[in-house]
């Protein structure tokens, strides 16, 4: 009885929100609607259920109609509610990282899984895999260099993605970000934070192992060179990488998709073949993300 | 104090050829003073009678040409009977007259040679308040020695007598001024002074010259002791040496100079000796007779090493002075002017010393001036077109430098994407674009936009840009964004020619 009701109401709340936005700037008005039926929805089952609560926070808290599927990229779900949400699977159930909506699904057997909201907003690796990036290359079990780790918000997720077996090295050099990406990787045995300068890679190298992928979101004017350097040391031969490049970073001057040419060139340069390349709008702006392997041996088709 | 007369009597020697009276006015009240003074003294030293006899002339001369005052003063001075000099046997103009026809005559010899006395007496009447009694009573004599020797016969013999106490003089400043080496030497140059200058010189510039001659001759002396000291070690050697070290020199400012310190210490040594050359000796540029005469004095006084200094000095002032010239043409232009400010300080010095004009002495000056201006000017337009050339040699050097610089620079811009464009590190005319979709990085060129998740945030944050993007972003942070279905196709942008290889 529930789930319908539930359903009706916040169908029945967007569209009529939808229909009061409209006349207004389009997507404010709605969104603003749509808030205001999620509520009156919710308001409306708040003194059956006892998760009302949260408060305003998004609809796509786990009900018992959450759907979660998973995504092609392995390890990236997809929750499919009355809207879809991209998520992980949470590897520290109960716990949230950086105040996101969590989804517990309860699976046939009656074991729980929680699952985490993954915003396209926050991370620019979920940005990029709604763009509908090919391969992100990040899975379970994989190892991860994550340069630019900041307060660590993309890297519990991907630490989620590659799981209990895989290990995602963050390397953050600012140490108010990294103080969180510490706090954070307490809780998440296959973080290892980096408190470093990525440019500098020796004096981490003791810490880190080869890698299978790379992540690079340290939005640097010479980002390709720190990129290559890390690579160098630490990215095994056909491995991967997905790097975000803003472009404002890099030269502010020119048009965005000049600088993410020349930069694709400059990857060329340094032995990475760029195989993909999307943008992230309208997550980002003016941001793209170019996903490629490392040394790849020639008959890799 | 010491001046004033000398100026009166350089004002006076001039006007002597022009207007003799007045200037025998002149000189008379001069010999009047000093001998009112001498006979205030005394008259032990002098002869009565000669005495007598002149100042009877004096009043005579002062009656004739009627100076009344003048005469009541002699009188009551000298204590005269009016019309005592009406018996005077000497008439003064008469003597004046002789001794300007003289002077005439003979070149600017014995005229000069008057005037120069009675100058000298005068000078010695200044000087008699700053020395010593017996320069006092030497002065006396003088000024008695011109009225005794009053005959124009006795001229030459005044001349002789006067060189004589002069010497005298000489060797009294001598030696209360340095040691008695230094005396006999700085004797032996002005004797040789007056025996080159001969007939021209006049005492008083002697005297002049003399006290000049006293200064430099102290720095010469301590430059030759110096000297000594060197040749003592180096025994005969010096004079190969100093040429060598003169050619050295040479070759140095040839080969622009790496020592300018020695160079500069060289070059003054050779500025003192030049200074010591043109003021002092007064002789080597005359002629080599001259350096035959003094060094001839020099060894009747015995001392071989001076006299070989002397040489050496009179030999390489000479070299030195287009050393110098080379020096200063060849070093900075800031040590030129020192050096020309040192030898024109000096010569300044040395005119100022003595005003009335040494010939021989200027003229050596102006040797030397004209030596180095001639040099000088010839070798700064040298400098300066050498310096213009390298400058610009240098500026075309760098403008083409630059101008090969700023291409290879700019190639090295191109290639590490920067230009001249602040910030710019892309360059837009070799960005190649792998694919046309590339050029395009918006939302809605990608595949699948219009239904996909961002489509309505895009809706938002299209319409926005810097502040409000981000107030829009942030509210979409807040994770209450509702984007629709997620597709799970791919949209990327493949880069083709990637997996080729």
């Amino acid at each position: 009885m529930r789930p319908p009701a539930r359903g009706r109401g916040g169908r029945g709340g967007r569209f009529d929100g939808g229909g009061r936005g409209g006349g207004g700037r389009g997507f404010g008005g709605g969104r603003g609607g749509g808030r205001g039926g999620d509520r009156g929805g919710r308001g409306g089952r708040t003194p059956r259920g006892g998760r009302g609560g949260r408060g305003g926070r998004g609809g796509m808290k786990g009900g018992s109609k959450v759907v979660v599927e998973p995504h092609k990229h392995a390890g990236v779900f997809i929750a499919k509610a009355k809207e879809d949400a991209l998520c992980t699977k949470n590897m520290v159930p109960g716990e949230s990282v950086y105040g996101e909506k969590r989804v517990s699904v309860q699976n046939e057997d009656g074991t729980k899984v929680e699952y985490r909201v993954w915003n396209p907003f926050r991370s620019k690796l979920a940005a990029a895999v709604l763009g509908g990036v090919d391969n992100i290359w990040i899975a379970p079990g994989t190892r991860v260099l994550y340069l630019g780790a900041a307060s660590g918000t993309t890297v519990s997720h991907v630490s989620d993605i590659v799981g209990p077996n895989g290990l995602v090295y963050a390397v953050e050099f600012s140490h108010r970000s990294g103080r969180d990406l510490v706090n954070m990787a307490k809780k998440r045995t296959n973080v290892i934070p980096i408190i470093e300068d990525a440019r500098h890679p020796a004096r981490y190298r003791m810490l880190v192992g080869m890698v299978d992928v790379i992540f690079s979101d340290v939005a640097q004017p010479d980002q390709a060179r720190i990129l290559a350097l890390n690579a160098s040391y630490f990215l095994k031969n056909g491995g991967h990488f997905v790097i975000s490049i803003k472009a404002n970073c890099i030269d502010s001057t020119m048009p965005a998709e000049h600088v993410f040419a020349a930069e694709v060139e400059k990857l060329k340069a340094d032995q990475f073949k760029p195989a993909e390349q999307v943008t992230l709008e309208p997550f980002e702006r003016d941001h793209a993300c170019v996903v490629g392997g490392y040394r790849m041996p020639k008959k890799q088709k | 104090m010491l001046f004033v007369p000398r100026q009166v009597a350089l004002a006076a020697s001039p006007q002597s050829r022009a207007a003799a009276p007045a200037m025998a006015k002149e000189e008379l009240k001069k010999e009047k003073k000093s001998k009112s003074k001498a006979s205030a003294k005394g008259g032990a030293a002098g002869g009565g009678g000669a005495r007598a006899a002149a100042v009877a002339s004096v009043a005579a001369f002062l009656e004739s040409a009627g100076f009344p005052r003048a005469l009541a003063a002699l009188q009551s001075e000298a204590g005269l009977e009016a019309g005592a000099w009406a018996s005077s046997q000497v008439n003064l103009e008469e003597l004046v007259a002789k001794f300007l026809e003289s002077s005439n005559s003979a070149p600017a010899a014995a005229a000069v040679e008057s005037n120069g006395q009675a100058d000298h007496v005068a000078e010695e009447g200044g000087k008699k308040k700053k020395k010593s009694g017996m320069e006092a009573y030497e002065s006396e004599s003088k000024a008695s020695e011109p009225l005794a020797q009053e005959k124009p016969s006795e001229n030459v013999g005044g001349e002789a007598k006067e060189k004589k106490q002069k010497k005298k003089k000489k060797d009294k400043e001598d030696s209360s001024a340095a040691n008695a080496d230094s005396g006999e030497a700085t004797e032996a140059v002005k004797s040789d002074d007056q025996k080159l200058d001969g007939k021209k010189k006049k005492s008083k510039k002697q005297e002049k010259d003399d006290d000049v001659e006293a200064r430099l001759e102290k720095a010469e002396l301590a430059i030759k002791r110096k000297f000594e000291a060197s040749e003592k070690l180096n025994g005969g050697e010096d004079k190969s040496q100093k040429g060598e070290a003169k050619s050295e020199n040479n070759d140095a400012d040839k080969d622009s100079g790496a020592a300018e310190k020695k160079k500069k210490k060289k070059k003054e040594r050779t500025a003192v000796e030049t200074s010591e050359k043109t003021d002092a000796g007064a002789a080597p540029a005359e002629a080599d007779g001259a350096k035959e005469k003094s060094g001839a004095v020099e060894t009747a006084k015995g001392d071989n090493e001076k006299k070989a200094k002397k040489k050496r000095k009179k030999s390489d002032p000479e070299e030195s002075v287009p050393v110098e010239a080379k020096e200063a043409a060849g070093q900075d232009s800031t040590p030129k002017p020192d050096d020309t400010n040192k030898s024109e300080m000096e010569i300044e010095e040395g005119d100022d010393g003595k005003p009335s004009s040494e010939n021989a002495v200027a003229g050596k000056k102006r040797k030397l001036e004209e030596v180095q201006g001639s040099n000088l000017p010839a070798t700064a337009k040298e400098d300066n077109t050498a310096n213009q050339s390298l400058s610009n040699g240098f500026a075309d050097d760098k403008t083409n430098e630059d101008s090969n610089i700023k291409p290879s620079k700019r190639q090295k811009q191109s290639s590490e994407p920067k230009s001249v464009t602040p910030f710019q590190r892309v360059k837009l005319e070799e960005v190649k674009f792998a694919d046309d979709r590339l050029q395009d990085n918006s939302y809605w060129a990608k595949g699948g936009a219009d239904t996909g998740y961002g489509a309505k945030a895009q809706e938002v944050l299209g319409q926005v840009r810097g502040r409000g993007f981000r107030h829009e972003k942030t509210k979409k942070k807040r994770g209450t964004y509702r984007g629709g279905q997620i597709d799970l196709q791919t949209h990327s942008i493949k880069f083709e020619n990637s997996d080729d290889e």
